[in-house]
């Protein structure tokens, strides 16, 4: 579903993620843990078209985002890992305005955002103004504002930050659920515990290289992924 | 520590006026040294017009004053009124953003920084940007008084220690207003319409001042006793400010400064007091709660222009300062119609008709000036700053983006130049196909000033920043954008008055209007090619 063969992307001299290749395939919840700077946000970003970059190529359903980025925008949803959205609008017209851009039809939309803000129960507050909302509203109105387009992908970027316990808990469920039905996630974390229990595969990278990837069983064997990613980060 | 926050302030103020703000990316590229002499050009010449009009205007004054030896005081009281209404009216709704809504309130709250510090750190880069408005006044000011009247030392060193006071004086009033702003605007939901009410009013009060003031110094050469003593009892603050420069009264140079730094201490222990509660608030306790209704739906591009409209309606500081020239306009075309008769319009038409032939013209490059001071768009790319990540990566296509950008910046100039043009239309008396071909002109000319603002920010965006206002008011984008529409006002309209000699004035204008749409032309050329390569490399 997501493929990444040879990533390479350069910021100047700094070669911020070399030579990098992962394959997401459908059912998969892909873990992605560095430490910080190790290039999981610019590799997130490149999947996105947000960055170009210099090397390799990254395939949504086997569409290039290189050469038809709108086309592979539909087919996934993207949540940063800080939601700043757009504080002059309601959570509602936010919510509308992303619904209009992926065209969903008006007979869903309204069905969609009350099933996912009835589930993050940020119903009430969908009539203020995002300026009033807590970090965490955000971040719940940024996740439902991706689950309302249906996506078979979604892209996150460190997605618990910030989510109250209920909220992680029910996110995680969500990612299972979409799993199940033949979708497949991709998502950064430095959450080891989160990443260990809820990832099918799990990948490191360690200065723009990955270090490892596959199966988080077969990554991990008998210890645990926080030994596991210390050692190959002390190596 | 003072320092550190002082610097960090003034760094975001200025220093990083040019910068584009692309993060890691902006390494690879620098600006070409072409680039930065024009910049530089076209700022001298921005500053020289300002100073050079200024001296103009109070050049028969400063000579008339200054032969008077009971009233040459009121010259200098004068240029202390001028300063103290231009730093006040320049920055009184920039002190909002500047102190209260900065981003980085929360950040330095949570550090072991005293809030005085905080606050005065703020108040002091407030008084580093009324410095460059007080210029514009205090230098052709003392420049012409010095010209007729000679240079003193001592005349030099009051007037530049007594301006400084009173720029101290209005950072005092304009933080005290602003700090009233930003209280009111906590306890109001309609705090922005409120604010908005309030910056047009000051504005438009601004302007009418502004467009009088040759009358107004008309009545100060007829009348400088009465006003003199008037100024005296009502604003003691300029008459010692004046009688310090003229006669070297140490005593009231000394009244000027208790009287400037008293309140401002004073401001800034007061608001120090109350300055977390309001930095820290939000709008309103009483939540209003969501109830359902049916969603209208809309295609990407409606979609993107009803948000670009919503952030344009929802700061009125963006509203003041990006559609400063549709203000200007009406403000002009009502008071051309109103007054227009009393002014001897009428009488201009009769007397001299080879004078009237110039009015069509007067009339376009006004609605062209003020259309190229429309410009939201100069910094519409640079106010979406991280959120640019996330439209990046929606399946939005570059043109819709730009659409929605351009859009704005259209219709707030289009519309007022609608209004504008009822008003021309009765006031002026002009033919009708003059009329349309005035009309036509100015829409084409908008059109091509739009296409200039979007790219003015396209070519330099600045997505890192931690107050609007610094992005609205004092970016590279935005002043190259007020520039570049006064360039093109005078290059497309200036020949007018040669070439009307040799074809009417309404050809002139289809002419004009025809090379504008050549040229949005090669513009909607560039937005297919490299402005699309430039949205798609574009990140925060």
């Amino acid at each position: 579903m997501l493929t990444i063969n040879n990533l390479t992307k350069r910021y100047g001299n700094k070669t911020a993620v070399d030579n990098l290749t992962l394959h997401i395939a459908p059912g998969e919840i892909y873990g992605f843990i560095g430490h910080n700077g190790a290039g999981k946000t610019t590799t997130i970003k490149a999947c996105c078209g947000i960055i170009g970059f210099d090397g390799g190529e990254i395939l949504v359903d086997g569409v290039s985002i290189k050469e038809n980025p709108i086309e592979c925008k539909k087919k996934f949803a993207y949540i940063p890992d800080n939601p700043d959205l757009y504080e002059f609008l309601s959570g509602i017209k936010y919510l509308n305005f992303v619904a209009d851009i992926y065209a969903i039809p008006k007979s869903e939309r309204n069905e969609l955002i009350k099933k996912y803000a009835d589930m993050f129960e940020l119903t009430d507050s969908l009539a203020e103004p995002i300026s009033n909302y807590s970090h965490g509203m955000k971040q719940k109105l940024a996740i439902i504002s991706a689950l309302i387009r249906k996506p078979n992908l979604m892209i996150l970027d460190e997605p618990f930050v910030g989510l109250d316990p209920k909220a992680s808990h029910l996110l995680k469920e969500i990612m299972a659920e979409l799993c199940k039905n033949g979708g497949a996630i991709f998502f950064s974390t430095h959450v080891l515990e989160v990443a260990e229990k809820l990832c099918t595969k799990v990948a490191i990278i360690k200065d723009g290289k990955l270090v490892i990837s596959g199966d988080t069983a077969e990554v991990i064997g008998n210890a645990s992924l926080e030994s596991v990613f210390l050692e190959l980060e002390a190596e | 520590m003072f320092k550190t926050l002082l610097k960090i302030n003034i760094q975001s103020l200025f220093l990083s006026m040019f910068s584009n703000g692309k993060g890691k990316e902006k390494k690879q590229k620098k600006k070409s040294p072409l680039m930065l002499v024009l910049i530089g050009l076209l700022a001298i010449y921005i500053v020289v017009c300002l100073i050079g009009s200024v001296a103009l205007m109070f050049s028969p004054i400063a000579e008339v004053f200054g032969t008077i030896p009971d009233l040459n005081w009121l010259y200098f009281a004068l240029a202390g009124i001028m300063v103290f209404l231009l730093t006040f009216v320049g920055s009184v709704f920039s002190t909002q953003n500047l102190i209260f809504k900065a981003k980085d309130n929360e950040l330095l709250l949570s550090m072991p920084v005293p809030t005085l510090y905080i606050l005065a750190s703020r108040v002091a880069s407030l008084f580093v940007l009324d410095l460059f408005y007080a210029a514009v006044m205090a230098i052709p000011m003392i420049g012409v008084y010095i010209y007729h009247h000679g240079f003193s030392l001592s005349l030099l060193a009051f007037y530049i220690i007594g301006i400084l006071l009173i720029i101290v004086f209005s950072a005092a009033v304009t933080a005290f207003c602003g700090w009233a702003i930003a209280l009111v605007s906590t306890k109001f939901k309609k705090s922005n319409t409120i604010q908005l009410i309030l910056s047009v009013g000051f504005f438009m009060a601004y302007m009418v001042f502004a467009m009088n003031m040759q009358e107004y110094l008309q009545k100060l050469l007829t009348n400088g006793e009465t006003i003199a003593a008037a100024v005296k009892k009502a604003m003691p603050v300029f008459y010692w400010f004046g009688k310090a420069c003229t006669d070297g009264e140490l005593a009231s140079i000394v009244l000027l400064a208790v009287t400037a730094i008293i309140p401002f201490i004073l401001g800034c222990m007061l608001i120090s007091k109350s300055f977390i509660k309001i930095a820290t608030a939000k709008k309103s306790a009483n939540k209003k709660k969501y109830v359902a209704k049916e969603l209208s739906a809309s295609s990407a591009k409606v979609a993107l222009l009803k948000k670009e409209f919503a952030r344009f309606f929802s700061m009125p500081m963006y509203i003041l300062n990006s559609a400063t020239g549709g203000l200007m306009l009406i403000l002009f075309a009502v008071i051309m119609t109103v007054k227009g008769d009393e002014m001897g319009l009428d009488m201009l038409f009769v007397a001299a008709p080879e004078v009237t032939e110039l009015i069509p013209l007067i009339i376009a490059a006004v609605i062209g000036f003020c259309s190229a001071m429309c410009n939201p768009a100069a910094s519409s790319i640079s106010l979406e700053c991280s959120k640019i990540n996330v439209l990046r990566s929606m399946p939005i296509n570059s043109d819709d983006f730009f659409f929605a950008k351009y859009a704005v910046n259209f219709t707030v100039g289009f519309v007022p130049m609608t209004v504008a043009f009822v008003f021309i239309a009765i006031g002026f008396k002009l033919e009708a196909l003059t009329l349309v071909a005035l009309f036509v002109s100015a829409v084409s000319f908008l059109a091509l000033t739009s296409f200039i603002n979007l790219t003015a920010n396209l070519m330099m965006p600045k997505f890192s920043w931690q107050n609007e206002m610094v992005v609205i008011k004092q970016s590279g984008a935005v002043l190259i954008a007020m520039l570049a529409g006064i360039a093109a006002t005078a290059t497309l309209y200036a020949p007018a008055y040669w070439l009307t000699d040799y074809i009417s004035v309404e050809a002139y204008f289809f002419i004009q209007s025809a090379v504008c749409i050549a040229l949005c032309f090669g513009f909607i050329k560039f937005y297919k090619t490299s402005g699309k390569a430039r949205f798609e490399r574009m990140s925060a």
